[in-house]
């Protein structure tokens, strides 16, 4: 609240503490990261190893790492890496399309419901929030896919409109949130006497909106949103694909389903390393080279990261006290 | 016992600015300094100088990321004789409550969820723990007594948000002498106060901290404030302390040059014509009646004239300004403006005249934008007002900051700015279009001396032309020597029209209405209640008669007094008129 008189306070704000820059490092880190893997995918799509062609050559499941295989083999000889790198594919626009429908639909509904008090279309708006977030988030999601994969003739030839189906439903489902909020912010801004100064001015309603009330004042709220959209959208996907019916359908590879082809090594690799017949490093060892466990980490570790970073770049975006 | 509080020595305090890109920029230099207990002193600088921070410092609070402090701070008990340093985090911590910093905006001081008992009596339980609810809440409501608000029982009931700013910062001063401290710094405490209750403050504040046996350090530019009560003055200047001496000042401002006589052409234009003008605002409480702020104003106001606006805080002047403009609506009136009938205004059309009509807003940070830079402002009004492209935009905004010598505060935020540089910015901001009426509400709180006399010259050189500038003030003594015309407000009224050589503390009893009398007496007179703001609409009669001193129930005029209202009529000398049943008489008797 002093932050206005207080230039102690100001500085502060501009030079963030160590835990955000840490917080800033780490999400930006991941956006960076994946945008490269994804620019990379795009290289991978005709590679032979990624088994989405058959190929003549023999192929060695569960193999350990190696020169060839830097990650090893999965459970049908695929290169785990490559798989890897390319399940980006099957997210990263989509994930992007989420977040560009909350973005189109919640600041226009947000500005409606908390620029002006009342009228009829806030109500109705207000009401369609309200049945939108009645709906259990995955209720809708799934539903929504289902219905899509029912009403096509042939589901494997629209696998690419699916994904984009899948994210405008995540997107969906995230508007009540942003519009609410930003609603919110926009009501405590209206108070601000800055904003009357801003009027007895002589600065147009849509300026004061646009200029000194979203694009200054709120657009951090909408791009927190965004980064917790596209978190959400890659953990649906990986979800759906890991049960198999409405995510990515294999050959094609998403972690997800990449995490449902290696199920029985989490058994397997248990087995080895705390099996009674060696010490605990060469159970690792055989885990690692015959038991598949890296096919188990590795796409769990990316999936963890990947929605971790997503997450901190939203907190950092919450808690940077911003001027 | 030795009679040390506190002791800085070598005191250096280095950070990065958000100008410096990252270096360390010496913000304090090799400050050293011994407070006594019981001392009243006071820290004198302007705007930007350090004070506040300085004084933050001593205190260890609100550290500064990225700072590195040199130097050593200690604290001297009164018990034992070994002094502990304030720095090291080994030693043991001086015990809580020793120090209270009353801040420099009240009501954002205050927790706004909390009622104002609540928050003294957290105070009470720092010093004396372990008593009850019941206990703290009476000894609350002493403190609220101590500090002169009248009845203490119902201002312990409201939230910080319901005070006044007067009534505010007299709540602060509560909640940081209800811990008993031995050192209370009172970061600029009479700044937005009207000046009939600042001089009032200052001295509760001494009389407290002598009755407490507490030092206190007054922070504050304006000199005349610290020079009252204190007893030796600290003076800063960019970090350093240029000066510790007892009683006498050093000077950095010089007087107004006094305004010329009659420099009022004779055939001016009107600019603004209102007549009738009443606004008033919905009550607080439920079923209080709503409260009129402007009861019926008329006013002319023409090219070239520079009018003051006084009156004490809750008249209605901040009202008045804002409804002369059209910011808010009056609920009835005529309000003309250049021809323009204002109230229904076609909005496109009344967001044009805006350019030729500007307010400045009483605090100083509260027309900018927290997340836009000052430049930014600037460059908005170049091209709404100014006929400005885009592209030159940038170096008319530069022009704009140049004349207030903030050219090198473009990139900052006003977040960033002190008070003073707010003020300024927000100042830049309303001048730049060349508004032919210009209401400038409060413009030198928070401004130190130098910057001060700059604006108003700079206004006086523009008022040749066509220009009208109202200004809203409690400084009597500013506006006296500023306006041309002053207009004397009291309960949304204005009961009083005078050239501004009247305003004259010398004054002969029965010249002036009896309402300018007490003003212009308080501001020479000490401690004064503040009344809570409680104003319902009166049915009728003159709304000064309970405080008014010249006229009493026995008196036979009260009848008038009680059912007939007042209206402006002429009084004595040009210039002059009255709204005063006393002065219609005296008119009557001189003309029979």
């Amino acid at each position: 609240m002093l932050a206005t008189k207080d230039p102690a306070a100001s500085l502060e704000a501009a030079l963030p503490s160590p835990e955000l820059r840490l917080l800033r490092a780490y999400g930006l880190g991941t956006v960076f990261a994946l945008t490269v893997l994804w620019l990379a995918a795009q290289f991978l799509a005709f590679e032979p190893q990624l088994g989405l062609q058959r190929v003549g050559a023999q192929l060695t499941p569960m193999a350990g790492p190696s020169v060839d295989h830097l990650l090893g083999t999965d459970q049908l000889g695929r290169d785990l890496l490559l798989r890897l790198v390319a399940s980006v594919d099957s997210f990263y626009l989509p994930g992007l399309f989420a977040a560009l429908v909350v973005l189109f639909l919640s600041v226009p509904a947000g500005t409606l419901l908390g620029y002006r008090d009342g009228g009829l279309l806030a109500l109705v708006v207000s009401f369609l929030l309200t049945t939108l977030s009645s709906w259990p988030r995955l209720v809708l999601v799934v539903v929504g896919v289902a219905m899509f994969t029912a009403m096509v003739s042939d589901p494997a030839a629209w696998e690419e409109q699916r994904l984009f189906m899948l994210g405008g439903l995540v997107g969906l489902s995230y508007v009540p949130d942003l519009a609410r909020a930003l609603a919110a912010r926009l009501r405590s801004l209206r108070q601000q006497s800055f904003v009357e100064a801003c009027r007895a001015h002589g600065l147009s309603e849509r300026s004061i909106l646009l200029r000194h009330m979203l694009l200054t004042n709120c657009w951090r709220i909408v791009l927190r949103h965004c980064c917790l959209v596209f978190g959400a959208f890659l953990l649906v996907e990986t979800s759906l694909s890991y049960l198999g019916d409405y995510g990515v359908p294999p050959p094609r590879p998403s972690w997800g389903n990449m995490l449902a082809g290696v199920k029985s090594s989490v058994l397997t690799s248990r087995g080895l390393i705390f099996g009674a017949d060696s010490s605990l490093s060469d159970g690792l060892f055989l885990a690692v080279n015959q038991g598949g466990l890296l096919a188990v980490l590795a796409p769990s570790l990316a999936i963890i990261l990947s929605i971790g970073g997503l997450l901190a770049l939203a907190e950092y975006l919450a808690r940077r006290d911003w001027r | 016992m030795s009679d040390l509080l506190l002791s800085a020595s070598e005191l250096t305090l280095r950070a990065p600015i958000p100008a410096s890109a990252g270096r360390l920029v010496p913000l304090l230099r090799d400050v050293a300094l011994e407070l006594k207990r019981g001392e009243l002193c006071g820290l004198l600088g302007r705007s930007g100088s350090g004070k506040t921070l300085l004084a933050r410092t001593l205190l260890g609070i609100g550290k500064v990321q990225g700072a590195r402090l040199e130097g050593s701070i200690h604290y001297h008990s009164s018990a034992n004789s070994a002094p502990l340093s304030l720095l090291s985090a080994a030693a043991p911590s001086p015990p809580a409550g020793w120090a209270g910093y009353i801040f420099q905006d009240p009501v954002a001081a205050l927790d706004p969820m909390r009622t104002v008992a609540d928050q003294i009596a957290e105070s009470i339980a720092l010093r004396s723990p372990g008593l009850s609810r019941r206990e703290l809440l009476d000894r609350a409501e002493h403190w609220l007594q101590r500090v002169r608000l009248a009845d203490p029982q119902r201002c312990g009931r409201l939230y910080p948000f319901e005070l006044s700013g007067g009534m505010a910062q007299r709540v602060c001063a509560a909640v940081a002498l209800a811990a008993e401290p031995e050192l209370l710094v009172a970061d600029e405490p009479t700044s937005g106060l009207d000046w009939s209750l600042r001089r009032g403050l200052v001295e509760l504040l001494g009389e407290q901290c002598q009755q407490l046996g507490s030092t206190l350090l007054l922070i504050s530019h304006d000199e005349q404030v610290v020079e009252h009560l204190t007893e030796r003055v600290l003076t800063i200047e960019g970090g350093v302390l240029v000066s510790d001496q007892d009683g006498c000042l050093p000077r950095y401002s010089r007087p107004l040059e006094k305004r010329p006589e009659g420099d009022v052409p004779e055939h001016r234009l009107r600019l603004l014509r209102a007549r009738g003008l009443r606004r008033s605002f919905v009550a607080s409480k439920v079923n209080e009646a709503p409260v009129e702020a402007v009861a019926g104003v008329d006013l002319d106001l023409y090219e070239g004239e520079l009018v003051g606006l006084v009156g004490e805080s809750g008249s209605g002047k901040t009202t008045l300004g804002k409804v002369l403009l059209n910011i808010l609506v009056p609920d009835e009136g005529e309000l003309c403006f250049d021809g323009y009938e204002l109230p229904g205004l076609a909005e496109l059309q009344l967001r044009r005249l805006r350019g030729s009509m500007q307010y400045s807003y009483q605090q100083p940070g509260a027309a900018l934008n927290p997340a836009m830079s000052i430049a930014q402002h600037l460059q908005e009004t170049a091209q709404l007002h100014c006929g400005v492209t885009a592209a030159e935009a940038p170096t008319a905004a530069l022009r704009a900051l140049a004349d207030f010598e903030m050219e090198s505060k473009g990139d900052s935020f006003s977040g960033e700015l002190s008070g003073g540089e707010q003020r300024r910015a927000s100042l830049a901001r309303v001048l730049m279009p060349q508004p032919r009426l210009l209401v400038l509400d409060e413009p030198s709180a928070g401004l130190d001396a130098e910057v001060k006399l700059r604006l108003l010259n700079r206004l006086r050189q523009g008022q040749g032309s066509e220009s009208c500038v109202v200004v809203i003030s409690h400084e009597l003594e500013l506006v006296s020597r500023f306006a041309n015309r002053v207009l004397v407000m009291y309960a949304g009224r204005v009961v009083e029209e005078l050239p501004p050589s009247s305003l004259d503390p010398a004054a002969a009893a029965g010249e002036l209405h009896p309402y300018t009398d007490q003003l212009l007496a308080a501001s020479f007179r000490s401690i004064r209640t503040i009344e809570p703001e409680r104003r319902p609409k009166d049915p009728g009669g003159c709304s000064f008669r309970h405080r008014c001193h010249r006229v009493a129930p026995e008196v036979p005029l009260w009848q008038r007094c009680t059912n007939e209202e007042p209206v402006l009529v002429q009084g004595i000398g040009a210039g002059h008129r009255v709204a005063c049943h006393l002065f219609e008489n005296a008119v009557n008797l001189e003309s029979q």
